[in-house]
């Protein structure tokens, strides 16, 4: 056993050894940190967004346990309600009618921006047993308020004061150009935590206020109910449903909260998909590092294991001196974690509500099981990386591992076994790529298999590769050239494990710009080939009632200029798949070859899509739902349910839920007759759209009901432009996050060649002595990482390219349903192997420095 | 061809001033072999180091081939000392990861000589020393005696005209040693090279034409009786 002083002296040369190299030491520390951080930072990101809506959505809903809802966006008409009352007086019921309007400061008010705002109609009667809030207000003189006193509100406390409204203030209300005030009767005295957060841009007011600001007069957004879970339960909701008319469903709470999670779904498994390829990379320069931390020590574990430390001992040791750098790293990327989670937050929000739904949330929510998993990775990530060649170097006899060429020839021996392990594991994962699974989780798990495999290729193929690569080092340096490239090949044990952490890297970024590029490019395309008009109208957040579209195609239509109008109504309807996007479409046939099908007869499709009770489907609502053409789809329209023939699967990257599509014509067999999300105007030839444009502006604001409504009039590139700025505002995320893999690369990189070289400090006194000149050994420190940095660049690409084939089409596909080509951008590809080379050449500039300044006689003296 | 001109040098130890040398002056002449002896620590191998320009002196000059080497730059320095010296350590200082032929081929490199002559040179050097089978091999695969005799193939490849040697029998036995010295002997004279030995054994300096004995700062010359 060893005794308490010999293990005291162990833990000092340990203590003494990783001061004496304190850069190395927190460079080590840097790479387990920026590992840990980015995952956590994700994570609570992820999650904090998902808790937001979860717990806002629970305290709107409140204990409803089922809502009806309609089949058109138009709501329930009102008389409903009250058969319902009538008929199932013990169950509780609450009508609500739900919209958004801009609200601004009345005049006389104090200023605040305008802003939208949750518009939230209640029946106070009802209310008591729904949602605990809305009696939370001051006893009950808040709700006796919204009925006694007319048109006013009720809203959060925090809000007023953020606003700066007191009690009887008004705020100017604006829907769909019309424009009322109301009063703030009382302030909400919500618990604070999420219920502050749900109701922090919510107005809460009477029912009949509310159907008059949002134009509902005789309508109900939805009817809650509450029916307690127990044997009835089904018994109860086929009674409700069979008092209901075939236009009305019943839903569960829980089913919509369900519904909304899979929305985002996919985006957020993206997402942590992005994070588990940080945490990869993270994996790999945590293994760079604490391996070649462990390499550097095999000397010192020979002569320890010599003098008679057994391997046991000495195993302990490593993994000790591993543990201290593994928790230091790991507190430290705990804490940038959350501060980056808190950016990270930021722009996730932000893209669900470009792409989904409207969420707030602006505080992180951090949550101790992503703190756990950020600790386990961190301290598993170290301990494996440490382990791995600490067993290794005690497997051995102490003699063979006193010699450095016993490391590097069972290096040499492993390497071409380790390819062929290599190869082997990516061609089976290539074929196992093909398996028709949905799995987003089995798709990644192979992915990060081929990372893995490829990354055994590495050291074989650098050895290679530097047979072809030396003629042209000694052709640019001379002898050096030659030198250089020899000793990256010698000392394979840290030059492969230095460059496949590079190249692993490089390739995640040459993979994901990749698929970004492709992805901008398809949408580029769709967008080009979709927008045919060459002008587009519409309420910004909002939809033209029936009445007014109708006026505004009147208005337009008689311009010299028009040559034709399309109407287009984004609308909800009811499926056996759920609720899904509508878009309701009147469109000249120039129009209609906006869609591109990928399945159908597009000779056919036009006429049949006017006439016929058919739709059209777009691709990931066909692969969704695996439907295609010549299926049929059930809809419940206002005049029950009814069955339409899918004559079409079309392209479309709008909406990664789908999109069913039917003609204007078809829907006003079913449903009211519709209003319209958007007006597409279609010039005569050779006619300047500016000049149309303001045309149509100047015709528009002489006519009062247009005049307040706040039209966008945009051509086609303006449109086009502004869908491709929200494309990359939700790609900002993707690019963080790439950062952040460069960052960690760097990090470890800088680390592991830095080392690499001070490691050869006596190798280096020794050349210096026999009569390579100060300038000689800069350009072979320099050279040598620059090399290294290249080989890593040009071993990336293919990698890189086969991540973004991956992702491009299984990934993708899996996760949202969408195709598009590969698009291939050989100036990206290029400027991340110029990138691998510039860092791994700042990375030899310390050391090159440090050895041209160091005296060589203090090097050889130590000995 | 070596000369050294009232040359000072002290190191800075834990704080204290350490002289090595006071007012040293030597000339060493072309083809001539000196020995200098001296208890470890007394400032042999600083002496070596200050020849071949691997470190400077606090004060005075030290010249070779008429060249105040200590005036120039570490690049000429360098240069210098690639092209005209050869440097043996006690230690052998093989690089670990170049094989026994590539060791030897290192000055060759440096010096832009890797010709047909020099190659064939070299390789019957290593046959003379009974190592041409060992030739790719990595140096700690060798004996010590071994890797020594490498060592001295490797510092004389290039021709240089001054050969400095550290102790180079200090870490073999005695009999390795002697077959290690008889190399070195073989070599120098063969091709007429100033030899500059540092060594505590007397056995060692017995080769060598002049001995010198290093004390206090100071060489002398040895007396017979410190020789035998």
């Amino acid at each position: 056993m060893i005794t308490l002083n010999v293990r005291a002296i162990l833990l000092r040369s340990s203590y003494r050894y990783l001061i004496k190299h304190p850069w190395q030491v927190a460079l080590a520390i840097l790479g387990v940190a920026l590992g840990v951080a980015v995952i956590i930072a994700i994570d609570l990101a992820n999650h904090s967004a998902q808790q937001a809506f979860s717990l806002s959505a629970e305290v709107l809903t409140g204990k409803a346990s089922h809502r009806i809802v309609a089949a058109s966006s138009q709501g329930i008409d009102e008389k409903i309600y009250g058969q319902l009352r009538q008929r199932s007086h013990s169950t509780p019921l609450a009508p609500i009618v739900e919209g958004y309007a801009i609200a601004e400061s009345a005049q006389n008010e104090r200023r605040f921006p305008s802003q939208t705002l949750q518009i939230f109609g209640v029946d106070p009667f009802a209310e008591a047993q729904f949602r605990g809030f809305a009696a939370d207000v001051g006893g009950q003189s808040g709700l006796t308020s919204l009925l006694t006193q007319a048109n006013t509100a009720l809203i959060l406390k925090s809000t007023a004061d953020r606003l700066g409204l007191i009690k009887g203030s008004s705020i100017q209300l604006n829907v769909n150009g019309q424009s009322k005030a109301i009063t703030i009767a009382e302030f909400i005295q919500a618990k604070p935590g999420y219920a502050q957060t749900a109701l922090n841009n919510v107005l809460l007011m009477d029912i009949s206020v509310a159907q008059e600001l949002l134009a509902h007069i005789g309508y109900l957004s939805r009817i809650e109910v509450i029916i307690a879970e127990n044997q009835q339960t089904s018994t109860m909701l086929k009674q409700i449903q069979s008092l209901l008319p075939s236009n009305l469903q019943i839903q569960t709470t829980r089913s919509i909260s369900d519904t909304l999670n899979q929305m985002t779904g996919a985006f957020q498994t993206n997402l942590q998909a992005m994070s588990l390829l940080a945490l990869l990379v993270g994996m790999f320069l945590i293994y760079n590092t604490m391996a070649f931390s462990v390499i550097q020590r095999r000397r010192f574990i020979g002569l320890l294991r010599a003098v008679g430390v057994t391997s046991k001992q000495v195993l302990t040791l490593v993994i000790a001196e591993a543990l201290c750098i593994g928790i230091i790293g790991t507190v430290l990327g705990l804490i940038l974690g959350v501060i980056l989670g808190q950016g990270l937050l930021m722009l996730v929000v932000r893209t669900i509500n470009d792409l989904y739904f409207h969420l707030d949330v602006s505080t992180l929510d951090i949550s101790l099981w992503s703190l756990l998993k950020g600790i386990a990775l961190g301290l598993g990530a170290t301990l494996l990386s440490s382990f791995i060649p600490a067993r290794e170097a005690l497997k051995i006899p102490p003699r063979a591992v006193l010699n450095r060429s016993h490391l590097e020839q069972r290096t040499h021996q492993l390497v071409p076994k380790l390819a062929l392990l290599g190869s082997f594991m990516i061609a089976l994962t290539l074929l196992l790529l093909l398996l028709p699974t949905r799995s987003l989780l089995f798709s990644f798990s192979l992915l990060f298999l081929i990372f893995t495999g490829y990354a055994l290729m590495i050291p074989y193929l650098v050895s290679k590769l530097m047979k072809y690569i030396k003629p042209i080092a000694v052709y640019f340096l001379g002898n050096l050239g030659a030198m250089t490239t020899r000793s990256i090949t010698s000392g394979l044990s840290r030059t492969g494990v230095a460059v496949t952490a590079l190249t692993v890297a490089v390739a995640t970024t040459i993979g994901v710009s990749t698929m970004v590029g492709s992805f901008r490019q398809a949408v580029d395309h769709w967008l080009t080939q979709s927008l045919r008009a060459d002008i587009y109208i519409s309420l910004p957040k909002s939809t033209l009632t029936a009445q007014l579209s109708d006026s505004l195609h009147q208005s337009i239509v008689q311009l010299d200029s028009v040559a034709d109008i399309s109407l287009g109504l984004w609308t909800k309807v009811l499926t056996d798949n759920g609720q899904s996007n509508l878009l309701v479409l009147q469109v000249p046939e120039l129009g209609f070859a906006g869609f591109k099908l990928k399945q159908g007869d597009s000779d056919s499709a036009y006429a049949d899509f006017q006439h016929e009770d058919s739709i059209l489907i777009s691709e990931p609502y066909a692969y969704k739902h695996q439907l295609g053409v010549g299926d049929t789809l059930a809809l419940t329209t206002e005049a029950g349910l009814k069955t339409f023939a899918i004559i079409g699967v079309y392209y479309d990257y709008g909406s990664d839920q789908g999109v069913i599509s039917m003609s204007r014509q078809v829907y006003s067999r079913y449903w009211q007759h519709p209003g319209a999300s958007n007006l597409g105007v279609y010039l005569k030839p050779d006619t300047q759209v500016d000049q149309v444009i303001l045309q149509l502006q100047e015709q528009l604001t002489k006519i009062d009901q247009f005049d307040d409504l706040a039209l966008l009039i945009r051509p086609t590139k303006t449109l086009r432009d502004n869908s491709l700025a929200i494309f990359d505002q939700t790609f900002a995320i993707t690019y963080v996050l790439r950062l952040l893999t460069i960052l960690v690369a760097v990090v470890g990189i800088f680390s592991a060649l830095m080392a690499l070289q001070m490691e050869r400090a006596r190798e280096f006194s020794i050349l210096r002595v026999i009569g390579l000149t100060p300038r000689q050994l800069w350009k072979w420190i320099t050279f040598e990482t620059s090399l290294m940095g290249l080989l890593a660049g040009m071993l990336a690409i293919p990698l890189g390219l086969l991540l973004s084939v991956i992702l491009i089409f299984v990934i993708n596909q899996r996760a949202f349903g969408w195709s598009m080509a590969i698009s291939v951008n050989a100036f990206e590809i290029l400027s991340s192997v110029m990138f691998a080379v510039f860092a791994a050449w700042l990375a030899g500039l310390y050391p090159a420095y440090q050895m041209t300044k160091s005296k060589p006689a203090l090097a050889l003296r130590d000995e | 061809m070596i000369r050294l001109i009232n040359v000072n040098k002290s190191y800075c130890e834990a704080n204290q001033q350490r002289i090595i040398y006071q007012d040293v002056s030597l000339d060493i002449n072309s083809g001539e072999t000196v020995a200098l002896i001296g208890r470890s620590g007394s400032g042999k191998s600083t002496l070596l180091n200050l020849i071949s320009g691997i470190d400077l002196p606090d004060s005075g000059q030290i010249c070779i081939f008429d060249e105040i080497i200590n005036e120039l730059t570490e690049e000429r320095r360098t240069l210098l000392r690639r092209q005209s010296m050869g440097f043996v350590f006690q230690f052998f200082n093989l690089i670990p990861t170049l094989t026994v032929q590539e060791n030897l081929y290192l000055p060759l490199e440096l010096n832009n000589k890797l010709s047909a002559h020099y190659k064939t040179q070299a390789r019957q050097w290593l046959s003379q020393v009974g190592l041409a089978t060992r030739a790719n091999q990595y140096p700690d695969k060798l004996s010590g005696g071994e890797q020594q005799r490498i060592a001295i193939l490797r510092a004389l490849v290039h021709e240089p005209m001054i050969l400095l040697a550290d102790e180079p029998t200090g870490n073999l036995d005695r009999e390795t040693g002697r077959h290690v010295l008889e190399l070195m002997q073989t070599l120098i004279q063969q091709q007429g090279k100033t030899l500059v030995l540092a060594t505590h054994s007397m056995e060692v300096a017995q080769i060598a034409d002049r001995v010198l004995t290093v004390h206090d700062g100071r060489l002398s010359a040895a007396q017979t009786t410190d020789i035998l």
